[in-house]
């Protein structure tokens, strides 16, 4: 048996050794060539509201279990060219003021102006559902209520990851296990799986294998390889009788029967770009976003009867940040709403397949994002807060 | 020094930011190079994690904690690379930067058997070890560096050594048992 100190420092002699070489040059070139070029952005808030993390961080550190930071609409207002849009359909924020008095966009980046930023500690996933934004956050999962964006951590437990929910309850994957919320009354419930979907709950590990789970029992039912696809990432989704993985590194689209876990279609044609990929369901179609496929993110949209692209959709901006936040896709009334790490937001009209509108935002690495209240709901990959924008910014 | 240098940065000072970019450049490499076993993606993470700390310096607070700061960037940047090339890393096997030392085998096996525990290592765990073992961070510092609270970064270096002690066991049996056999 080796004892603790003895494997303890073994590991530590052997990473001493292993830490060897030198950042080259060119890296740094590359770095500085980038930094220069690009000059920092200018923050929207930097300037007008420094006392946004103060109070947040008081906020946190007296231990309340509710934490609400409404900003934005009241001091910052409507995003430019949005004259004549309907208001939110939810009650005014808080401390809201006219829209008309609002400046145009964030500090003159011409970045769309956010209505709100929900302070985070942890960047879990996102998902709109029972009429409230669910966030994963460090402790738990953050129940928002867009109508007044007042925030009640409705699961206490450890880092939350993936949040997602069906028509019954919210589910929150976290460090100690898989939790299901009940909406109606905001209990958790530990659960022995995932949110069920076929009746099994599901999950693909790093090796690139789909893993079918008993939901009562935890106990595996049966696992297929689907090599390529990105286990840490929201990739997969369900819809049409069958599980769609969207894998970045094959670049194809897998089709995977729920019942067999036979993978009944490979769907190719679609961008060759190294980037990740997402995929969602929505107005009788599969669409699949690939937010790095220079010149521009594309987002497609594919035909489950078929198993086809049926229509490839530029969106999202040419202008690469140099982050890599991977992005989930998101559904409104009529269209499709995506992003991409050129900080760009696109709304994709899902009746005509056309982009309506890509506007810049503040996050350089959109890493969640959903739709729900009139607003798109975006969380910056590691920025310590989850943003609200007016989705009529991207009006026609 | 550094706080001066990172107030300059902070106000946009690019020349600041640099002094500190190479000053940090090396560490932040070789902890990238831990923690993704590829200089590749070590490379790349590093890149992101600087550019990011220009892009996001003036939302840093307290300048005394840049260090800690550019930590958390570069361990995200190294979970995103992780993301991205999950599939090509696990091919890549990792050339020493420097000839190796005539060793005894002893060593070069328990060298192989520290990697390969390591590498089955989750991303969370990786991290928790090198910040740990390697930067000397403790756990404390760690859940701070990292966001996280001090009992996740406990379970992660608890089940971490524990993965790594037993692929040790699990390889020294395994020796034991070839020895046996070649002896019967």
């Amino acid at each position: 048996m080796t004892d603790d100190r003895s494997i303890e420092r073994r590991i530590a002699v052997w990473l001493e050794e292993e830490a060897v070489g030198s950042l080259p040059d060119r890296v740094l070139d590359s770095v500085f060539a980038q930094t220069r070029v690009a000059r920092r952005p200018a923050r929207p808030f930097a300037g007008r509201l420094p006392s946004l993390p103060r109070f947040a961080t008081s906020l946190i550190a007296v231990g309340a279990s509710a934490i609400v930071i409404i900003l934005g609409v009241a001091l910052l207002g409507r995003p430019a060219g949005q004259v004549g849009a309907s208001p939110m359909p939810t009650a005014p924020l808080a401390s809201s003021r006219p829209a008309a008095s609002a400046p145009a966009s964030a500090a003159g980046t011409g970045a769309v102006v956010p209505q709100a930023q929900i302070v985070t500690q942890h960047d879990g996933g996102l998902v709109f559902a029972f009429g409230s934004l669910w966030i994963g956050d460090a402790a738990g999962v953050q129940r928002i209520d867009p109508a007044t964006n007042a925030s009640t951590l409705v699961a206490t437990t450890s880092p939350v990851g993936g949040v997602s929910a069906d028509s019954t309850a919210v589910y929150a994957g976290t460090s100690a296990g898989s939790i299901r919320i009940d909406p109606g009354t905001n209990v958790a419930t530990p659960i022995k799986a995932g949110m069920p979907v076929f009746g099994s709950a599901w999950d693909i590990d790093q090796a690139g294998t789909l893993h079918r789970y008993d939901p009562t029992t935890g106990k595996e039912t049966g696992h297929v390889s689907v090599q390529g696809a990105v286990s840490s990432w929201p990739n997969s989704t369900s819809g049409f009788g069958s599980i769609w993985i969207a894998s970045g590194d094959s670049h194809k689209l897998l089709r995977v029967d729920p019942t067999t876990l036979k993978i009944i279609a490979t769907i190719g044609g679609m961008s060759t770009a190294d980037s990740l990929w997402s995929v969602g369901i929505g107005f009788g179609s599969v669409w699949v976003q690939v937010n790095d496929a220079p010149p521009t993110g594309m987002l497609y949209r594919v035909d489950p009867a078929k198993n086809t692209v049926i229509a490839t959709i530029p969106v999202g901006d040419s202008v690469h940040t140099g982050q890599y936040g991977g992005t989930t896709v998101a559904f409104s009334g009529d269209s499709v709403w995506t992003a991409d790490p050129g900080a760009t937001v696109s709304r994709v009209d899902a009746s005509t397949n056309r982009l309506i509108a890509a506007k810049v935002i503040d996050l350089p690495a959109p890493e969640f994002i959903a739709y729900g209240a009139g607003s798109v709901w975006v969380r910056n990959q590691d920025s310590p807060f989850v943003e609200r924008l007016d989705a009529a910014a991207w009006s026609p | 020094m550094t706080r001066a240098l990172v107030e300059a940065a902070q106000r946009g000072d690019h020349e600041a930011f640099e002094v500190l970019a190479i000053a940090a450049g090396d560490r932040l490499f070789r902890i990238a190079r831990l923690v993704l076993r590829d200089i590749q993606l070590a490379e790349d993470a590093v890149q992101e994690a600087l550019v990011k700390a220009w892009r996001e310096l003036p939302g840093l607070r307290d300048p005394e904690r840049f260090d800690a700061w550019t930590y958390r960037l570069l361990v995200n940047a190294c979970a995103d690379q992780g993301r991205r090339h999950r599939s090509r890393a696990t091919e890549v096997r990792i050339l020493r930067l420097e000839p190796a030392e005539p060793d005894s085998s002893q060593v070069s096996a328990d060298r192989d058997q520290l990697e390969r525990g390591f590498r089955r290592l989750k991303p969370d765990q990786r991290v928790a070890i090198v910040l740990h073992f390697y930067l000397g961070l403790s756990a404390l510092e760690i859940a701070d560096t990292l966001g996280v609270p001090v009992g996740t970064v406990k379970s992660r270096l608890h089940y971490a050594t524990e993965a790594m002690r037993a692929t040790l066991e699990a390889d020294a049996r395994q020796s034991v048992a070839a020895a046996n056999g070649r002896l019967a």
